[in-house]
């Protein structure tokens, strides 16, 4: 119990210290944003998510509409390079599944029963 | 209190450090599908008259998806459509029943995709389905003073009958409803348009191949016949919201 209440303790100081970053500081160079800059929004963590959408509205707020829509364009870049060509097996069953869809709807408007 | 400690720094490093290693992609998806199924058994039915059909409780699926990105390419995932129909029953010796149906069509959906533009995807989609049909009555018990009015296993008789099973029941707990399950397959193709990194819509057509036998009904441990209905080898549409958890 003691330790469970060292515990909170400890991670409300975490969270009231991080409170503090943001509100002292630029919300634009808050480091959810300088990580999402680098990495994108969808290698933050889970937890993480609430509190960036947060920052970055207050980022854009304060004049920081560039860097933000920048995340934005990084990221569908980003994922644009990485899945712009099927690699591996991955083409293979595309094609499987648009000859499966092909010739069921060939069949649906062909054959009568 | 203004926090300067180190141990402040790496902890909040150590949570921005995890996602670096591994970047899952979690999706989650919600939106409605499409498809036209025959279901003689209910709206055909002679002997009961089941609640009128409509665009929402034939032709309307309710779809939820959850998918995990394994690959950059590819992702696996959950995806559940489900149909309901709910209504009085109307022409039972005395009493009116409460009508609920669903159809479950629950999938394990392996898609793979490529993106044609940054904001535009085409996705490929195979995957079994698992279908479950149920069918609950709720219903009075007997309210007439002697106690020998009509009572829930009359009722269930009525509904059996209804769909041609003769062998009645003898006895019916009050709460419980009649399933079926059975197993198909599917094929999808889908275009998918992200308006922001996170956010998509997306639009998929494909079919819905299902091994449904109205014989195969359960009813409290016993076979029953259930409705008849035209489920396999139907098309199928779908459209839905796309949110990226990660």
């Amino acid at each position: 119990m003691k330790r469970l209440i060292i515990i909170l303790i400890f991670i409300a100081g975490v969270s009231l210290c991080q409170n503090i970053d943001t509100n002292d500081s630029n919300p634009c160079s808050d480091p959810l944003i300088s990580f999402a800059r680098k990495f994108g929004v969808k290698g933050l963590s889970l937890k993480d998510l609430p509190r960036y959408y947060k920052v970055s509205k207050a980022c854009k707020e304060q004049g920081g509409e560039a860097i933000i829509d920048q995340i934005q364009i990084n990221e569908y870049n980003r994922d644009f390079e990485n899945s712009k060509f099927m690699s591996g097996w991955t083409s293979t069953y595309g094609m499987c599944v648009s000859v499966i869809v092909f010739f069921y709807f060939i069949g649906l408007f062909t054959v009568k029963k | 209190m203004k926090c300067q400690i180190l141990q402040c720094k790496t902890i909040l490093a150590l949570f921005l450090i995890i996602p670096l290693f591994g970047q899952p992609k979690l999706t989650v998806g919600v939106g409605l599908g499409f498809y036209e199924p025959a279901m003689a058994g209910f709206d055909d039915n002679d002997l009961v008259a089941f609640p009128t059909g409509n665009v929402i409780n034939r032709n309307l699926l309710f779809n939820f998806s959850f998918f995990y990105e394994f690959f950059h390419n590819a992702r696996v995932g959950y995806n559940v459509l489900s149909s309901y129909d709910i209504g009085r029953l109307e022409g039972f010796e005395t009493s009116k029943p409460v009508f609920y149906r669903t159809i479950n069509y629950r999938m394990i959906p392996l898609e793979t995709f490529f993106r044609l533009k940054p904001k535009v995807e085409l996705n490929f989609t195979l995957t079994p389905i698992w279908g479950r049909g149920k069918i609950t009555l709720e219903t009075k018990p007997s309210s007439s003073e002697d106690g020998v009015g009509h009572t829930i296993t009359d009722d269930w008789n009525e509904l059996l009958n209804g769909f041609g099973d003769e062998d009645a029941l003898t006895q019916v707990a009050s709460a419980n409803g009649m399933r079926s399950d059975w197993l198909g397959f599917s094929g999808m193709i889908g275009y998918r348009y992200y308006m922001k990194p996170w956010l998509a819509l997306e639009f998929k057509a494909g079919f819905l191949n299902n091994n449904y036998d109205k014989d195969s009904w359960r009813f409290q441990g016993k076979k029953v016949k259930g409705p008849e209905m035209t489920i396999d080898k139907i098309p199928i549409f779908s459209f839905k919201v796309v949110y990226a958890l990660k």
